[in-house]
């Protein structure tokens, strides 16, 4: 009855319903059908057809970079300018190994393989971000912020300049799709899955490494250095395994995106990137993993759905004002996330503590913390 | 002996904050660092901790048991050899629940498991229970188990001092450093804070504290070390300290003959 009673409960009811949908989203068969609304009328393809399929991959790509991202502000409150540098990386270190090791001979080939590269990208990151990190992670706040913004930026001049090794602007091209066995991911359908099993494994990796001793050392620092440093945890060592595992799984997200899209070229890991997934976790809420994938969600929904409505309504302006809208997505971005601060600035699913930041002592985070407390811990 | 100190000095510029300051600790005592405001006895606590690097002189501890040079050593490694502290202006951290402050003080004495986080693995789970069971312990012992789930910002003022006192003691250390523990309390705090620092000592913790309450001060300690501008000007029991004319002098200020 006990049992019955628990698994039962309306709300995982509705997480089975929604992860139901989420493993039959691209099979679920709409092909045909209509929907009316006052005169218009929808085709329901659209749901779940290969562009659609194509932007909800992207989402949780970006969904998956967000969490990475989220370690080094949410988790150890350092502002972080340079997460791309990471993502290009990982980027890079997959096309180049697929490119020039795919076709070699046997125990090289390996490497050209896509679960081989996985977790050598993941290396590569942790070491850059180590290389970065173990030197300037004494730094506090914006010069901390700037040296990040300086390496993304050296990462793309490297990339640029040396054209021995990575093609410079013109890209790496030809890289082939990730297989298992003799099955080849050509579909967006077989991206869709490949990426949802990565974004659940991160998921739960970023969790649980949250819950243990190295996230109650992050959560420390974030608090209070000198406090940290009181009960003996060493600050620049767990900064650094902190940087390490943030730029770890930016060059995973990196080493998909090459495979994916099988192509790469500098122009895809400006700065701009950067911003942008910086964005996705303060609209979600910083430090909270709820808020991240909402935010990465709505960002990447909302340049999308621009993207498409935003020639019409240039065409719809055009009696009025002849200008340019299409150009114009980045002052939407910029006016949400105005809105977002002075409306919300916690965010849309704040962790407690960043709504206790931003609006000390509300008696309704007291009760919340009290009623779960013994519910998280009894597990 | 438990702590050692040769020597000590730290200087500012021209401003000798610590000035050639020596004394010894015993292991189980309970001694008080008093002085008047500016004698430099927080400066000598961050030396201890490693928050400041002194100009000269050695500290040795012999908390596990050999004679161990901790001069110049980060704050960390201090407090893994056995030295924990409370601040004089409350350190917490705000936004994490009570019971999760202390649960950071046990970080030096738990191993890092990456692998078993990952993989909640039996042995990390033991391992976590028993550091919420250790924590918990903590609290309970400082008395106040029933706030484990509210945010330390939340608690009142003394109820801060006590949770910080309850991250302290998880670190298990030999020595235990109170920066004016029952600075802002009211006497009934005072009073219950009298008998906590007692019940530390009876579980073998050697207590070191800067106080300004003289009452409390005389009535717990075993013995009393006097600075007074960067130097120590008077060292003994609270009967021999209350009667020394330099400490009188010292608070007071000199007798002037007309």
């Amino acid at each position: 009855m006990e049992l019955k009673r628990k698994f039962l409960s309306n709300k995982n009811i509705l997480l089975a319903l929604f992860a139901l949908i989420v493993l039959a989203y691209p099979y679920i068969p709409l092909e045909g059908y209509y929907v009316s609304l006052g005169g218009w009328s929808f085709h329901m393809g659209i749901i779940n057809n290969n562009y659609t399929l194509h932007v909800v991959v992207l989402i949780m790509l970006y969904m998956l970079l967000s969490m990475g991202l989220n370690i080094i502000p949410g988790y150890t409150g350092l502002l972080d300018l340079g997460f791309v540098g990471f993502y290009g990386i990982g980027a890079y270190t997959s096309a180049l190994l697929t490119v020039n090791l795919a076709a070699a001979a046997f125990p090289l080939s390996l490497l050209g393989n896509f679960w081989v590269i996985l977790p050598l990208a993941a290396l590569n990151g942790a070491l850059f971000g180590v290389l970065l990190g173990a030197p300037t992670l004494r730094l506090t706040g914006d010069y901390f912020a700037i040296v990040t913004f300086g390496f993304s930026e050296l990462v793309i001049l490297i990339v640029l300049n040396e054209s021995w090794l990575t093609n410079g602007p013109i890209g790496v091209r030809g890289i082939a799709a990730p297989a298992i066995g003799d099955y080849v991911f050509t579909s967006e359908r077989a991206f869709y899955y490949l990426i949802l099993f990565m974004l659940i494994l991160v998921i739960i990796f970023i969790k649980r490494i949250a819950n243990s001793k190295i996230g109650r050392a992050w959560f420390a620092i974030r608090e209070n250095e000198i406090a940290a440093e009181a009960v003996g945890i060493n600050i620049i060592k767990y900064k650094v395994v902190a940087f390490a595992i943030s730029a770890s799984i930016g060059a995973v997200g990196g080493a998909f995106f090459a495979r994916w899209m099988r192509f790469v070229s500098p122009d895809m890991f400006k700065f701009w990137e950067s911003v942008l997934i910086l964005c996705m976790i303060i609209l979600g809420g910083l430090g909270s993993i709820k808020g991240v994938l909402a935010g990465a969600f709505i960002m990447t929904a909302l340049a999308e759905i621009l993207r498409a409505v935003l020639p019409y309504a240039e065409e719809l302006i055009r009696p009025v004002a002849n200008v340019e809208l299409v150009g114009a997505r980045y002052a939407v971005f910029g006016i949400v996330l105005i809105i977002m601060m002075r409306f919300k600035p916690e965010g849309l699913f704040p962790e407690t503590r960043v709504i206790a930041e931003m609006h000390p002592s509300t008696d309704a985070i007291l009760d919340a913390q009290t009623d779960t407390f013994w519910d998280k811990r009894r597990t | 002996m438990l702590l050692q100190i040769n020597n000590l000095k730290k200087y500012f510029g021209g401003l000798k904050a610590v000035d050639d300051v020596s004394f010894n600790i015993k292991r189980g005592e309970i001694v008080s660092l008093i002085g008047p405001n500016g004698a430099g006895k927080t400066t000598l606590f961050n030396c201890l901790t490693g928050v400041i690097k002194p100009t000269g002189g050695d500290i040795y501890f012999h908390g596990s048991g050999k004679k161990m040079k901790v001069t110049g050593y980060r704050p960390d490694k201090i407090a893994k050899a056995g030295i924990a502290r409370t601040f004089q202006n409350i350190r917490l951290f705000p936004n994490l629940c009570a019971v999760d402050n202390v649960k950071i003080g046990r970080h030096a004495k738990t191993k890092t498991h990456f692998f078993g986080a990952i993989f909640l693995t039996k042995r990390y789970k033991d391992l976590e229970r028993q550091i919420l069971e250790n924590s918990m312990h903590a609290l309970k012992f400082v008395g106040i188990p029933h706030k484990a789930a509210q945010l330390a910002s939340n608690l009142p003022y003394g109820e801060q001092k006590l949770l910080e006192i309850a991250r302290a003691l998880a670190v298990e250390p030999a020595l235990l450093l109170l920066d004016e523990p029952a600075a802002g309390m009211n006497p009934q705090e005072t009073n219950q804070l009298m008998r906590l620092i007692n019940k530390i000592r009876e579980t073998g913790v050697t207590v070191l504290l800067i106080e300004h309450d003289m009452r409390l001060v005389m009535k717990i300690s075993d013995r009393i070390i006097v600075l007074n501008y960067g130097r120590k000007i008077a060292q003994g029991e609270p009967g021999e300290i209350k009667e020394s004319p330099e400490v009188i002098q010292a608070y007071l200020g000199e007798v002037q003959h007309v």
